[in-house]
């Protein structure tokens, strides 16, 4: 990453300020708040709902001031030795896929230009698939291992798997990912250079965008994590393994016992062990390896689910793990653990912020309004410096507008799904893992967009009302009217979003 | 890594993986690349200079994985 220019310094500078001195206005709103039971309690939901935003935004800049330094290519190497290269074991766990996608993978794994690999379909799909499966990992010389017993996660047959597993260093790629021929190449190196470094993660580069617009939309939502989220992660040394596309040494997976059985997203749960052995991790910010987003409404709110599911366990395990004692981590790895693990309740604060506003304009609640004057010099300030911000950090990786609004949207209209998910997870049930459907389960019927719909009736009732009675108070009324319209607008997108992607052809490889 | 034997196996083995990247990877590579171009920042007739020498070295390879063809098959009559 080059240095950044000083006038971006500045605008971090002021969103830093701006966001600080919002921040302590809610608070004061708040605390001056003596309006009845009623009001207090939904001024403290809306409360939290902010400082969630605020939080995640705060995380954000801070994560930017962090990486001003850092110049491009700032990773150490080891220089290879190609007559003495270290071992290196592929898995490729999957369960159910196409083969046309798992045939491609298996193209790319044998096209990497790295000698001193092994190569192993790990196929944990139902018995029908079990010898077109075999039969495609032979024709191209990779290893199968079928299991005794059926796994019920990624993480289970891996762990069936690591004890034959006797290279230096090991690497997880999902059926739908190719990498490119210098993967290995590249990350094996950064390893070599320290045992104090457990793994090198590089990122997910979603390329069949032209699909459907959830593609398009997920792809974005996913660079935004990849392009400076994973940065400044890396650069705290916090940096945890996605669960694809990594590169790790053995002995440490095999240290920690395998990869964690008890979370769906068992790559965070087990980072955040590995870092409490004291170990460092790096994130590689160049792409090595293409791979598929979900292309349809639903397969996008499986993956998002299981996501929010995993890394909200793992907050509740974080937090009972530090008051046993039991959690080693600094405290720059903490604060980035938490972040990651509490991004996820954005579903119930995007579900709060938008029923404040229908409460106001339908049943008057709260019944007070903050001074306009305080309210909006200190909110759009915030507002507009943040996604300046937000934005200026993404168009220099020329990203457009639309495209940074695409994903704030994709992220908005998962709310359903991370709310159910969160809240299953802070309580400690237990969420069934379900595989990201790439090749697209349809669209939601219409009775099943009910938490869109009902929440666009809604808005468009408070609207309503907030017209007919628009001259009480021209200006507590109106941004509440604004607000509301905004809500509808964005929660309408899920019926474009929602439809079925186009049709793909299948491809069918005859390598002979 | 242990030094290895080269073997006529181990040979034809190294000029299979050879046609499956010629053949197989190149178009999956110039794929992945023709979808995600317009994320670079290239200006447009940049990327389809970019796109078009991307066909050009599909074509070749596929002359590649043909030659390599007939040199697996001509190894493996030979080294009989």
């Amino acid at each position: 990453m080059k240095k950044r220019k000083p006038i971006f310094l500045l605008l971090l500078f002021l969103s830093f300020v701006g966001l600080v001195f919002y921040f302590a206005v809610r608070l004061y709103i708040f605390f001056a708040n003596h309006h009845g039971i009623l009001n207090i309690t939904i001024s403290l939901f809306l409360l939290l709902s902010e400082s969630h935003s605020i939080l995640h935004s705060l995380g954000f800049i801070l994560g930017l001031i962090r990486l001003r330094k850092k110049g491009v290519n700032y990773h150490r190497r080891a220089k290879l030795d190609l007559n003495n290269l270290p071992s290196v074991s592929i898995l490729v766990p999957a369960r159910n896929e196409p083969l046309e996608v798992l045939e491609l993978t298996f193209i790319s794994l044998v096209s990497l230009d790295y000698q001193n690999k092994k190569l192993v379909f790990l196929d944990g799909s139902d018995h029908e698939y079990k010898k077109a499966n075999s039969e495609l990992a032979k024709k191209y010389n990779i290893d199968y291992f079928y299991p005794l017993t059926p796994p019920r996660s990624k993480a289970e047959i891996i762990n069936q798997y690591l004890p034959q597993v006797t290279s230096k260093y090991l690497s997880v790629f999902d059926a739908d990912q190719n990498p490119l021929p210098e993967f290995l190449s590249d990350t094996v190196s950064l390893l070599e250079h320290s045992k104090k470094i457990a793994f090198v993660q590089t990122p997910q580069l979603y390329s069949n965008l032209h699909v459907s617009p959830i593609a398009r939309g997920a792809a974005l939502q996913q660079s935004i994590f990849y392009e400076n989220v994973c940065e400044a992660k890396g650069e705290s040394g916090a940096m945890f393994c996605c669960g694809t596309n990594f590169l790790m040494q053995t002995v440490v997976l095999k240290k920690v016992g395998g990869f964690d059985e008890n979370s769906v997203t068992e790559d965070f749960a087990t980072s955040v062990k590995i870092h409490s052995l004291g170990y460092r991790s790096i994130y590689y910010n160049h792409v090595r390896v293409f791979g598929m987003a979900p292309e349809t409404f639903p397969a996008y709110l499986k993956q998002q689910f299981r996501w929010s599911a995993g890394s909200v366990g793992v907050l509740r395990r974080i937090f009972l793990d530090s008051i046993h004692g039991k959690l080693h981590l600094n405290i720059a790895q903490k604060w980035e653990y938490f972040l990651s693990a509490t991004y996820y309740f954005v579903g119930w604060s995007f579900l709060v912020l938008m029923l404040c506003p229908i409460l106001f304009l339908l049943f008057k609640i709260p019944s007070y309004f903050a001074n306009p004057y305080l309210y909006l010099g200190t909110f759009i300030p915030y507002y507009t410096l943040t996604l300046l911000t937000f934005y200026a950090t993404m168009k220099k990786r020329h990203y457009q507008l639309k495209d940074v609004f695409s994903g704030i949207i994709m992220g908005s209209l998962s709310y359903p799904a991370l709310i159910q998910s969160s809240t299953a997870a802070i309580f400690g049930r237990k969420s069934t893992f379900v595989v990201t459907d790439k090749r697209g389960t349809g669209n939601l019927s219409f009775w099943k967009l009910w938490p869109w719909t009902v929440m666009i009736a809604l808005n468009i009732a408070a609207i309503t009302n907030g017209l007919f009675h628009l001259s009480e108070n021209y200006y507590a009324i109106g941004i509440n009217i604004l607000w509301c319209t905004y809500h509808a607008l964005l929660l309408s997108r899920v019926f474009k979003l929602n439809r079925r992607p186009q049709a793909e052809k299948n491809q069918v490889l005859n390598y002979t | 890594m242990p030094k290895t034997k080269i073997t006529p196996e181990f040979v034809l083995q190294r000029i299979n993986e050879a046609r499956i990247k010629e053949e197989l990877a190149i178009p999956i590579y110039a794929s992945h690349i023709k979808q995600t171009m317009f994320w670079s920042g290239i200006s447009e007739d940049k990327q389809e200079k970019i796109i078009a020498s991307l066909k050009v070295l599909e074509s070749d390879s596929m002359k590649h994985s043909k030659m390599l063809k007939v040199v697996y098959n001509n190894f493996l009559k030979y080294s009989k």
